[in-house]
């Protein structure tokens, strides 16, 4: 019986040898690479071996028309972003043309704005009980109740709501001459910022008679302003000039590449051309913009501009030529040769696609996922197109009296969005709205603690750096509100990632955290030996947070833990350069993948913005960061969703 | 010849006093064992100052030392950075009014000592002194 059993094991094993030794003879090679990842010597002996030339074509052919679908689904996006870009470069233009009255519509606005802000410092004073008014030549005695001088402060409050509005109507179409007219007259006649108080108990103040005297100062000095504004319509025809640098620029346009149906039937190597001379076409394009918008924000010609930016934008060589191969594939290791070549040309398309994205992405401040999805789905859907996607952008960057929400930013991810025409659907995920007048985010005065749920959110990139704050715990004294940055990390890395972002290879860190660790495995230095890491503790005085040790094509760690008094829900807005993920392990040890990007992207502050529920407690957080090229950084910044509960 | 008859005593050892010196010496070691404190101090050389202030020994203080290398001690053992988190979390659930007593090396670069200040804070425990030598 033993006999029996330890042949049968026998027989079993040498099968199952037989099998690994011998693969079957019919398989095909190429795929057995793919599956192993790795050339053994039975498969280079037969990569060796020829094969017949009929069987050599057919391999060809169908590794070239796989490779052509995904490289003309690579141009097919670019010339997307291509259009896009034209588009964004002639609007850029047309505002040069006009610029002239922007500036001067801003510039004649301004002391009426600061005007207005004065007076109503000033009664805001007198509702805090504070005795000193901005004229100083005479005292109120404040021993009335606050609440007889709000009426006028409301008042004005009002108005410098409404002049905000309108300051933000000019910046974004400061052509339109009768909006300009009829807000200032309507304004006049509308307003009522100047009304004594009705109040039975102003009857009885004392100083009556000096209350007036100083509301008609402050009445006088916004009016003298407003006086002065109504005659802007002359002003601007006798100040307009026209800029004539609007030609040169155009043309430009005619260097656009050739991009018709017929072009794109060419091979691999006309269609790497093609992406090529797009990916030139589009950077031109970009730097016009750019040259543009300092030409606008400088007040100089556009060639100015231009010269001024001085781009030596490196052209990428003509490695098409490798594809241009005549060589009639004999044996496997041919086709395996060939194979490599046109993955190497996709890939080499694709980054030129990501880095046209990553332009685009720039010049709109919308997140390349966000891009990247619109164009996805603009495919699939032709009711949603990138230049859609920037009209509901600009629309929500208009503002409204009606409509509370002022603008927005977008988010990542598939979802919907929410819309005031409710057309466009399906791009964005997480993303908030909040009210103007309660976050301050993109009027940028106060914070207050009432955002609502589900809807549209915007941060604004300038006022977030100017009033951030770093921190990591979060009690119900804290006197800190708004926005605040981690400042404080542990850092580990560089690890190698050779360019890829391959978040299946693990490192160490995402075992364990241990701050005594030191791993021999780190990217080769200029010597060529492995770097011994170890984690360093980092703090930033800046929102973007840069890796000590900063090298390309790499993988870093980092680590931090934040303190939570209660369980909190928070607004999180993280960012990266390139592509990250990020954990998040609550008191109770669970471990939650809060964020992952896949794209390599430049850092954009409001990359994705999330709301997150951090629980009670030291919640850990960890970021793998994967940097491709140059510059590598990583952000986190948040905010409460709610005014903390004593 | 008169016979002197010496009434001799048998020649005694009195222990009371020995017994004494012993119990005497006894509680003496007792009373100083009891009392001799725990030396938490390292072998580093401190950072003078004219401005420090004389304090009365603690009796109830963590000590951290921080060596110019950056290897750090935990009440004057050799411990790691990993440890030190562990302990002064566990400290700060406990109540943070304890006192945290650094000892860091002249030559120590500061972004160690930063780092333990960063970790104390972040645990809640605020009561943290720098052990200096008085230039005086």
């Amino acid at each position: 019986m033993f006999h029996i059993a330890f042949l049968f094991i026998i027989h079993n094993a040498s099968l199952f040898s037989f099998v690994v030794i011998h693969p079957d003879k019919e398989e095909n090679p190429v795929k057995s690479k793919k599956k192993t990842g790795t050339i053994n010597r039975t498969d280079r002996m037969k990569n060796k071996t020829t094969i017949p030339q009929k069987e050599a074509i057919k391999l060809q052919e169908s590794l070239r028309r796989k490779h052509i679908g995904d490289m003309r689904a690579n141009i097919a996006e670019m010339i997307q972003i291509k259009r896009a870009m034209e588009k964004i470069k002639l609007d850029s233009l047309k505002k040069i043309k006009n610029r002239k009255k922007k500036s001067y519509l801003i510039r004649e606005l301004q002391p009426y704005e600061k005007a207005l802000t004065t007076v109503l410092s000033e009664y805001s004073k007198i509702s805090r009980k504070e005795t000193t008014l901005f004229n100083k030549e005479f005292q109120i005695e404040l021993d009335f109740d606050s609440s007889l001088a709000q009426q006028s402060y409301d008042g004005i409050k009002n108005a410098l709501n409404n002049l905000e509005i309108f300051l933000d109507k000019i910046r974004a179409d400061y052509d339109n001459r009768e909006l300009v007219e009829s807000f200032s007259n309507e304004w006049i006649k509308k307003d009522s910022t100047f009304f004594t108080p009705i109040h039975e108990r102003f009857l009885d103040f004392k100083d009556r008679e000096g209350f007036r005297k100083f509301q008609r100062q402050a009445k006088d000095r916004v009016f003298e302003k407003i006086a002065d504004f109504k005659d802007y319509k002359k002003k601007i025809d006798t100040n307009m000039m026209q800029m004539n640098n609007v030609d040169t620029s155009m043309k430009r346009f005619e260097e656009a590449p050739d991009v018709s149906s017929e072009t794109l039937k060419a091979g691999p190597e006309g269609l790497y051309d093609i992406s090529r001379s797009l990916e030139n076409y589009i950077g031109k394009v970009y730097t016009d913009v750019r040259a543009a918008e300092l030409a606008i924000i400088e007040n100089i010609s556009f060639d100015e501009a231009f010269a001024r930016l001085r781009t030596n934008r490196s052209e990428r060589p003509d490695w098409g030529e490798k594809l241009h191969t005549t060589k009639k594939a004999e044996t496997l290791e041919d086709i395996d040769k060939y194979s490599q070549t046109l993955t190497e040309a996709v890939n080499k398309t694709d980054k030129m696609r990501i880095r046209t994205l990553n332009m685009l992405s720039r010049i709109t401040d919308m997140s390349m996922n966000f891009l990247s999805l619109t164009l996805k789905e603009g495919k699939k859907n032709s009711t949603l197109s990138l230049e859609k996607a920037f009209a509901i952008e600009r629309h929500r960057g208009e503002g409204s009296k009606n409509n509370p929400v002022k603008s927005s930013q977008p988010g990542a991810g598939i979802g919907n969005i929410k819309q005031d025409s409710g057309e466009a659907r399906g791009i964005s995920l997480d993303r908030f709205t909040y009210n103007q007048d309660s976050y301050g985010m993109s009027g940028g005065r106060k914070m207050a603690f009432s955002l609502p749920k589900e809807e549209l959110f915007h941060i604004n990139e300038q006022f977030i750096n100017a009033n951030v704050l770093p921190g990591r715990k979060f009690l119900s004294e804290s006197i800190r509100s708004g926005w605040i940055y981690i400042d404080t990390w542990y850092v580990i890395g560089p690890w190698e990632n050779s360019g890829a972002i391959d978040y299946k290879n693990l490192h160490p860190p995402e075992q364990e955290i241990d701050f005594d660790m030191e791993y021999k495995d780190g990217k080769k230095d200029k010597d060529g030996l492995h770097r011994a890491l170890k984690w360093r503790f980092m703090q930033s005085s800046s929102v973007r947070i840069i890796v000590p040790d900063e090298a390309e094509e790499s993988t870093y760690y980092l680590y931090t833990d934040i303190y939570f008094e209660r369980d909190t829900e928070m607004v999180t807005a993280f960012a990266s350069d390139d592509a990250a993920r990020v954990w998040i392990t609550y008191p109770s040890g669970r471990k939650l993948l809060v964020w992952e990007d896949n794209l390599r992207s430049s850092w954009k502050m409001n990359e994705i913005i999330k709301k997150i529920l951090f629980r009670k407690g030291y919640n850990q957080i960890l970021v793998r960061l994967e940097n491709g090229p140059t510059y590598c950084a990583f952000s986190m910044i948040f905010c409460p969703t709610e005014k903390p509960k004593p | 010849m008169s016979r002197i008859v010496l009434d001799e005593e048998e020649a005694d050892v009195t222990i009371s006093p020995l017994i004494d010196c012993v119990f005497l010496l006894l509680i003496f070691f007792l009373v100083s064992t009891m009392f001799k404190k725990e030396n938490k101090d390292i072998d580093i050389e401190l950072p003078e100052s004219a401005t420090s202030i004389k304090v009365l020994p603690l009796s109830d203080f963590t000590a951290i030392g921080i060596k110019s290398e950056g290897q750090l001690f935990l009440d004057g053992k050799p411990s790691s950075k990993t440890h030190i988190h562990l302990y002064l979390s566990r400290l700060g659930l406990n109540g943070s009014e304890r006192t945290i007593r650094l000892d860091v090396d002249k030559e120590t670069p500061f972004h160690h000592v930063v780092e333990v200040i960063d970790i104390c804070r972040f645990r809640g425990l605020q009561n943290i002194r720098i052990k200096t030598k008085d230039k005086g």
